[in-house]
């Protein structure tokens, strides 16, 4: 009778584990981590000029200009939601930003958006107790001598993995 | 699950050996290791190119001809603020008038593209200085002054026109004492802002 009782104890164990497992492959448990955009990249208003140029949003949400000027309040940084749903140590994540994305404008006109930077930059933590991080994301666009007039827009992809 | 002790199959796992339950155990650390995921979004970069603003220089800023003498003096093209202002000259003692020609500064300023269309421009603040041809001497101009009313200049403009509109300066020339006969010239900005 002993030996039968650790059996079943042993086959409980087993079933438990077994049952954990298939929670997470059917993804009944909650994304171990999860990202979501609060705020849009936005480089705003700018006045082309003959010589092309540059203007940059540095994940604070400042922005500079060169070659160019720039127009108005409405530009600003990136701004993401990273919760972490894992319990144990301290939950860091690497951040992976894209290399360059090229915006479409008017017509074929584009421009392209690279240098992109993120705060915190290559590895964050989202630390107990609340396991949630806020990641700002910056970039630099780059205008075209005499670059046509009208609004401009692509998507981008941040992907955050939990570990480091 | 009580029951389950007789359960034939929970029967068959009990009676594995312990290495079946070293097996489930390193299965169960494999499925933490996959719940250690990735995540992605997308969001939107985005921007706008405003119409682009052009300056064009139509016609000079000219003082004409000027009398000096022993005395210092200063001759100035002034301006009313219309679209189409009248431009006089006038000389304070020390220089004196000569001829007719003179001329304020004409620019068109025009933009492309939607979007707001007003306009204020930026004069120098810095004298700027003539040179005369051939050299050994110059002279300074100052008090640059233009057509549009008055808060429409500087960082925080006022009431400003539309583009496209001719924008005219005007300004004063400081004649020296004895300033030496010539012909004297040189450069000056003007800036261009939309907001």
């Amino acid at each position: 009778m002993v030996i039968r009782r650790r059996s079943i104890q042993i086959a409980f164990l087993g079933a438990y584990l077994v049952a954990g497992l298939v929670r997470s492959a059917f993804g009944q448990q909650p994304a171990p981590i999860t990202i979501s955009t609060d705020r849009d990249l936005s480089f705003g208003s700018i006045a082309p000029g003959p010589a092309g140029g540059s203007v940059t949003i540095d994940p604070a949400g400042g922005r500079t200009a060169a070659g160019v000027v720039v127009l108005g309040s409405g530009f600003g940084a990136a701004s993401y939601t990273v919760r972490v749903n894992v319990n144990g140590g301290n939950p860091h994540y690497t951040i992976t930003l894209p290399t360059s994305v090229t915006l479409q404008g008017p017509g074929a006109a584009t421009m392209t958006v690279d240098t992109f930077v993120s705060d915190p930059s290559g590895t964050g933590n989202a630390k107990p107790p609340a396991r949630v991080d806020q990641l700002n994301v910056g970039a630099t666009l780059r205008v075209g001598p005499n670059q046509p007039s009208g609004s401009y827009s692509a998507p981008f992809l941040v992907t955050v993995n939990l570990g480091n | 699950m009580g029951s389950g002790a007789g359960n034939p199959v929970l029967r068959r796992i009990a009676r594995g050996s312990a290495a079946a339950v070293i097996v489930l155990l390193s299965l169960g650390a494999a499925g933490r290791v996959d719940a250690q995921g990735s995540a992605s979004f997308t969001s939107t970069a985005s921007a706008v190119i405003a119409g682009s603003l052009r300056i064009t220089n139509t016609g000079p800023l000219h003082f004409g001809d000027v009398l000096p003498s022993a005395a210092p003096g200063t001759v100035s093209v002034n301006l009313t603020t219309a679209a189409t202002p009248t431009v006089t000259r006038t000389a304070t003692p020390g220089a004196s008038l000569s001829g007719t020609a003179f001329s304020a500064a004409t620019f068109l300023v025009e933009r492309t593209g939607t979007g707001n269309p007003h306009v204020y421009v930026t004069l120098p603040i810095a004298p700027v200085t003539l040179v005369r041809s051939g050299g050994g001497a110059s002279m300074t101009v100052d008090t640059f002054r233009s057509n549009l009313n008055a808060t429409c200049n500087g960082t925080s403009p006022g009431p400003c026109p539309s583009a496209p509109f001719t924008l005219w300066v005007g300004g004063r020339l400081n004649v020296g004492g004895n300033q030496a006969p010539g012909i004297y010239s040189g450069t000056f900005a003007v800036t261009a802002h939309q907001f």
